[in-house]
């Protein structure tokens, strides 16, 4: 499960890096740049409180 | 900047009166996080642009910086992080061991209100972002003092009120909720700086950050130095970060503020920079009057933006609300701790309603290092030079004194002559912190040594 949170937050984290490169090299619209980091802030802070709540195995 | 003011990952209240001991120290690992999220912060919305309206140009800007930070990050690991692992102990039982427990109290006063005023300005700048969907809230600019509206006063007081409670209620909560953020925080800083590059066309920065056609420059080279080595100059050479390096295992965990400078202090500064820059060129914005924040942040990466501008502000508001609560209880110690947050958290609300503090953030720093940084230089000669100049080590400890008047003259001489050449002169403050704490241990050593010197010769009698 921990595992799994880690990758989902790491996932988001690398989407927010890459997202804005992407745009600045044509690759994404701004409309899909919003929407990417908008998504990946809620799996980075989403997974980080599920993390909060999960008990260390 | 400003973490100033924020050390979310400081355990409170522990090893306040002893020395940290052997298995509480922490690797330099925890010390390059902690920097690196304390510094990129809701106030370097508003850092980056104002060097814009302050016509700095793109040199000034890029070199500056890099010196600046660079001379920061120096005074943090040669000066700080020794005197904070060699006494792991934090500046206000050193203090009271040189100034006495009396004087401390002024100096916790001082500080907690400098602190509220802070927080203050991170209300302003998320207010800013709360804002943007309230198409008829009109946001301050650069050159407002007062209040713009009800509707501002109105979003500021419920931030503020929101920002204390939790800071009564919720400290743990909140510090944990910083650390998660800050990586997160500075790649949205850095997706507005890539985002506005695009918009610009160009990757050039020394074109980009040439200042706008009539745009007085009102900083240059050695101003941006100055601001950026001493915007911090009460946590390193005022010596506030012994309370965090005091846990360090080595001294050499002082390198860790090189996260925060070059991070938040640098890239950071930049990026909110090119969005101003990018609001006067395509939307005719005056740069000498800016535009709010959270409007920028939001024109730039959507609601990513508000949300990181009103995180910024709040995870580094609410620990400098608690320290300030801290610093006003050591003031005022019939308070509780509820009551001193409380206390804490209306003056920083009420100065969040008035824009004055953020909007002239660079000014209020460089008063904030002025008045607070001295202080450091008197642990400096006591902890470096009193054994080998001859001058008594913890004078108010080992004579039992409440109230060091020597500490006092060498403290508010310096200052009160630098807030007179920064208010009656208009001499930039951010040049004033250095010189007042040099003159400060100078006059230390001079008064402590001749009260040495005839204390000496009253016992030969």
């Amino acid at each position: 499960m921990r595992l799994a949170l880690s990758l989902i937050s790491g996932l988001a984290l690398l989407i927010t890096a890459v997202a804005p490169l992407l745009f600045f090299f044509d690759q994404l619209s701004e409309a899909g740049l919003r929407n990417l980091l908008l998504i990946a802030m809620l799996g980075w802070f989403g997974t980080a409180v599920i993390r909060e709540r999960v008990p260390a195995e | 900047m400003t973490r100033y003011l924020t050390t979310s990952t400081e355990p409170p209240q522990e090893y306040e009166r002893e020395r940290v001991p052997d298995q509480a120290l922490k690797g330099p690992g925890s010390f390059w996080g902690m920097y690196a999220g304390e510094h990129t912060a809701g106030t370097e919305f508003m850092i980056g642009p104002l060097f814009i309206a302050w016509g700095v140009s793109a040199m000034n800007l890029i070199i500056g910086l890099l010196v600046g930070n660079l001379i920061a990050v120096l005074a943090w690991r040669f000066i700080t992080a020794p005197v904070a692992t060699g006494l792991r102990q934090t500046l206000y039982f050193k203090l009271e061991q040189i100034c006495g427990r009396r004087l401390v109290t002024g100096y916790n006063l001082a500080n907690g209100l400098l602190f509220c005023f802070l927080a203050g300005a991170m209300v302003t700048v998320s207010a800013t972002a709360v804002g943007v969907p309230f198409p008829n809230m009109q946001m301050p600019g650069f050159n407002d003092l007062l209040p713009t509206g009800i509707a501002w006063t109105v979003t500021c007081v419920v931030i503020g009120t929101m920002m204390t409670l939790v800071a009564i209620k919720g400290y743990a909560f909140v510090a944990r909720m910083s650390n998660i953020a800050a990586p997160w925080m500075f790649l949205i800083f850095v997706a507005c700086g890539v985002v506005t590059l695009k918009r610009l066309g160009s990757t050039d920065l020394t074109e980009l950050l040439k200042p706008a056609p009539g745009t007085p420059e009102r900083i240059g080279f050695w101003g941006v130095v100055f601001f950026s080595a001493f915007c911090n100059a009460a946590m390193h050479i005022g010596m506030a970060d012994m309370s965090i390096l005091r846990y360090a295992r080595k001294t050499s965990s002082g390198w860790a503020a090189a996260a925060g400078m070059y991070l938040g202090h640098y890239v950071a500064w930049i990026c909110a920079a090119l969005l101003l820059i990018y609001w006067t060129r395509a939307h005719g914005a005056d740069p000498t009057v800016g535009v709010p924040p959270g409007i920028m942040v939001y024109d730039a990466v959507g609601w990513a933006g508000i949300v990181c501008v009103i995180i910024a502000g709040w995870t580094t508001a609410n620990p400098t609300i608690y320290r300030a609560g801290l610093a006003l209880q050591g003031a005022l110690p019939k308070l509780s701790s509820a009551q001193a947050t409380l206390l804490a958290g209306s003056i920083c609300t009420i100065a969040g309603v008035f824009p004055a503090f953020a909007m002239n953030l660079l000014g209020f720093v460089g008063i904030y290092g002025t008045i607070l940084a001295p202080v450091g230089a008197v642990i400096v000669v006591d902890y470096f030079f009193a054994e080998k100049w001859g001058l008594a080590t913890n004078p108010a400890a080992r004579f039992g004194r409440t109230f060091n008047l020597n500490v006092l003259i060498a403290w508010w001489l310096p200052v009160g002559i630098g807030l007179w050449l920064s208010f009656g002169h208009g001499v930039p403050a951010h040049f004033l912190p250095l010189p007042c704490w040099i003159a400060c241990g100078l006059i230390y050593t001079v008064l402590t040594k001749r009260e040495s010197s005839s204390l000496a010769s009253a016992t030969s009698a």
